[in-house]
């Protein structure tokens, strides 16, 4: 690992620092004895999860409908997204790892794809403020388990906002492709972070499309996807100024919210914009530059496979913390050890 | 090298792609504490893992990328890749070694997870396979060591040689002989393509050790014989294998056979087609029996002026040698009624104890090995003292009661799967181990069955001989102008 910051591409130079952290906090688990956790539970995506609901039906309110505009220019567009994996946890902290991938497809269909990481962390409550630094606020925890999973929410948010913030400030004119939604709750240093980059995206001319598979907006108890309207795809719905009247006052939306129904028999997704968006020709652009698969961008498609982890990157790294001299436990090896000889493998 | 399961006698490794390599027939021995698990790998496949179909398609999508870099703080992507190409060893069970002994019989296994698992060596696979005897014919090499088998284990012995064409199965059979020649053995063979006169001379065209020990008969003009000589019931198998004569001709012919000893005296080939004109009996069963004497006289195999006894022939061979019946010169019938005539004779010769025991090889053996005429020699060849060594490359054509009682079996590449199948059901060894390791061999390379290898399964890669062995293809573009 001595050869860890020469791998460091000099124009990432914020993921120097973050893998630095991240090094120096593994140091403290040699000899450690910790559970692996759950195998069923690898990846997670924290932003997505903000629930908005208001129990009225939209017929009684204000929506518009666009379609989006025909238009011959075609724009580079860049995805990125993020994940993170609870990789062990004991009663002192919670080993995360987390990951991205930036794609970008260029003008000429060209597709160029960059991993980072995956990056290790050792979270425990007495270095989460020094890792976390100012999204230390975000670990709010009555349990040991809200522990883990604000720590490795925080983290997977430390890496996706910087990530963002280096893409909008690197990149022109190009279209921006978030996962997640353009919302913020009541941690003001996210919401300054977010308004800091949506501001540098539009001085540098670049247009954000965050695109949420799963957040939800339910209406009457219905799924925001639910909503149908008489028209043919593709077509996106502007909810904002109805949401404004039943927004949660704890959730800060920093964009529009729309549902986007982009292809014909997609279910339709919940699409954030800035506030001052072009809806029709940002839509009309993303169409021409970027192929849909199901209403959803291939390119972020990528950026959400190659950011997710496999089995296989697990292995290696609990593989990696073995060699580390840290001893993986888990808990159902136990029971197997225990008790499959009597009642068989009956799951 | 790590045990992942064991499933009856499969027994399945995980390794690392930078292990050792591994050939298929090669021995590991899997070590934990004082005892040692003995296992023949049979293949080798890529780890199952998980997640790799969704890690190998990304790879693909990877492909059509203008770039692709990586940032990998821990180089987790070398780990990576050396777990994706982690691969699956299968090997069977053949044993646990108990104070240099191989024992089936005793139920342990080591420790997956703390035993020791390495290449065998090439002296503990010789010394295992190795049977009682102290006559060795080096065959080649084995786990890159030099591989030897005891003249003993094909004395009284069934062997079969087979594998498709262009292989090595000549090779080895004439390596057998010169092996066994020069031991003192006695040899006769049916030689199909006129190649083992080849033996008597050396590579550079002077001549072998064993020229004054080879003696090469052809039917119809060396070697010829008297119909009184074949007697009547080997005339009588002649015209019914070879000849496909029904029972109500082959009963005539039996009083022909007794009329002409009566009038002449001697029973000659000619006197039966007088016999037969002159006598009175059905026209068209006179008309079947008189062609085929009159065919058996054309190939001029039998000649009662000028015959030469087997017996005289076999004695030339006092102190080991080959007798070859140079077949190549005959046509088919012709072929089958010498082969029914010799080993009639040879049956009678050493029943009668006229002849100490030999082996009798027969090279392409499916042309002449029929369920019958082979059925006596085969099932009671050890009380008679005839020890064959039968050579094919159509492995369905010698019958299943040949196979199950043979006892040495070497097998030569095969790919066609029903030939497989057959080797499979008929062989000493596990149909797997056939069907993965043969379909596999390269040539000259041959998995060798049975008692000469103490019933430890091994392949050996055999070695050049330094005599002509003429069994090459003839080709026609032979050189490069």
């Amino acid at each position: 690992m001595e050869h860890l910051q020469h791998q460091i591409i000099e124009e990432l130079e914020f993921l120097k620092a973050f893998s630095k952290i991240g090094l120096e906090s593994l140091f403290s688990l040699k000899g450690l004895r910790i559970y692996a956790s759950s195998r069923e539970d690898l990846a997670r995506d924290y932003l997505d999860e903000i629930y908005i609901e208001f129990n009225s039906t939209l017929d009684g309110y204000l929506f518009e409908v666009y379609e989006p505009r025909q238009v011959e220019e075609k724009k580079k567009v860049i995805a990125l997204d993020t994940s993170s994996v609870r990789l062990a946890e004991s009663s002192n902290g919670v080993i995360i790892s987390i990951k991205g991938a930036i794609v970008v497809r260029d003008i000429d269909n060209s597709i160029s794809i960059q991993t980072l990481g995956p990056f290790l962390f050792y979270v425990n409550k007495i270095n989460f403020k020094y890792i976390l630094r100012e999204y230390s606020e975000l670990i709010q925890y009555s349990s040991r388990y809200d522990f883990y999973l604000n720590a490795q929410r925080a983290l997977t948010e430390l890496l996706e906002r910087r990530m963002q913030e280096y893409i909008v400030e690197k990149s022109k004119d190009s279209i921006i492709l978030f996962d997640g939604c353009l919302v913020a709750n009541n941690f003001n240093h996210y919401k300054n972070l977010l308004e800091k980059i949506l501001r540098i995206a539009q001085e540098n001319r670049n247009i954000i499309i965050a695109f949420s598979k799963t957040s939800f907006i339910q209406v009457s108890g219905a799924y925001l996807q639910s909503i149908h309207i008489e028209e043919e795809p593709p077509y996106i719905i502007d909810l904002t100024t109805t949401l404004k009247h039943y927004c949660n006052y704890e959730v800060r939306t920093l964009g529009r919210i729309c549902l986007a129904r982009l292809s014909a028999g997609s279910l339709g997704y919940r699409v954030d914009v800035p506030i001052k968006s072009d809806i029709p020709t940002f839509f009309g652009l993303l169409l021409k530059s970027d192929p849909l698969i199901y209403g959803y961008p291939e390119t972020l498609i990528l950026a959400h496979d190659y950011s997710t982890f496999t089995r296989l990157d697990i292995i290696t790294l609990q593989t990696m913390l073995k060699k580390m001299d840290v001893e993986l436990l888990y808990p159902e090896y136990v029971r197997d050890i225990l008790f499959q000889p009597v009642d068989g493998d009956y799951r | 090298m790590k045990i992942l399961s064991k499933n009856n006698d499969t027994v399945k490794l995980l390794a690392s792609p930078d292990e050792e390599l591994l050939e298929r027939g090669d021995y590991l021995v899997i070590e934990d504490n004082s005892r040692k698990l003995l296992i023949q790998v049979i293949d080798i496949e890529y780890a199952d893992l998980p997640g790799m179909l969704e890690d190998t398609l990304r790879e693909l999508s990877v492909e059509d990328a203008k770039n692709f870099s990586s940032i990998d703080p821990y180089s987790i992507g070398s780990l990576i890749a050396k777990l994706r190409e982690a691969r699956l060893i299968i090997g069977k069970f053949r044993g646990v070694l108990v104070d240099g002994d191989l024992r089936n019989d005793i139920l342990w296994l080591p420790s997956r997870f703390y035993s020791r698992i390495r290449k065998a060596s090439s002296s503990l696979i010789n010394e295992l396979s190795r049977s009682s005897g102290r006559r060795a014919i080096l065959l080649g090499e084995c786990m890159g060591d030099w591989f030897t088998v005891n003249a003993e284990s094909l004395d009284g012995k069934l062997t079969i040689i087979t594998g498709k064409k262009e292989m090595g199965k000549s090779h080895l059979a004439k390596l057998l002989v010169v092996g066994l020649v020069e031991y003192g053995a006695r040899i006769l063979i049916f030689d199909i393509n006129g190649e083992y006169g080849g033996l008597s001379k050396k590579i550079d065209g002077s001549d072998s050790e064993l020229s004054d020990r080879l003696k090469v008969i052809i039917p119809g003009r060396n070697f010829k014989t008297t119909v009184e000589d074949a007697g009547l019931k080997t005339m009588l198998d002649i015209l019914r294998y070879v000849y496909d004569t029904p029972p109500a001709s082959l009963r005539e012919f039996s009083r022909i056979w007794y009329i002409t000893e009566r009038i002449y005296g001697r029973v000659t080939l000619k006197g039966l087609i007088d016999a037969l004109t002159k006598t009175q009996m059905n026209e068209s069963i006179r008309e079947a029996l008189l062609s085929r004497l009159l065919s058996i006289e054309d190939l001029e195999f039998f000649n009662d002026e000028d015959p030469q006894s087997l017996e005289d022939l076999l004695g030339e061979l006092e102190y080991g040698g080959a007798l070859i019946v140079d077949l190549s010169k005959s046509l088919p019938h012709g072929r089958r009624l010498v082969v029914e005539y010799v080993l009639s004779k040879l049956s009678t010769i050493l029943k009668n104890n006229q002849y100490p025991p030999l082996f009798l090889l027969a090279e392409e053996a499916h042309l002449y090995l029929r369920d019958t005429y082979w059925d006596d020699l085969v099932t009671r060849m050890r009380h008679i003292g005839v020890f064959p060594i039968f050579v094919t490359n159509q492995p369905d054509m010698i019958p299943d009661s040949v196979y199950r009682q043979a006892d040495n079996i070497f097998l030569f590449n095969f790919t066609n799967d029903s030939d497989l199948d057959y080797l499979a059901k008929a062989s000493r060894v596990d149909a797997e181990t056939v069907k993965r390791i043969v379909k596999a061999l390269p040539p000259k390379r041959c998995l060798i069955v049975g008692r000469i290898v103490n019933d430890i399964p091994v392949v050996v890669k055999v070695r050049e001989l330094h005599v002509k062995t003429m069994g090459e293809t003839k080709l026609f573009f032979t050189q490069t102008k």
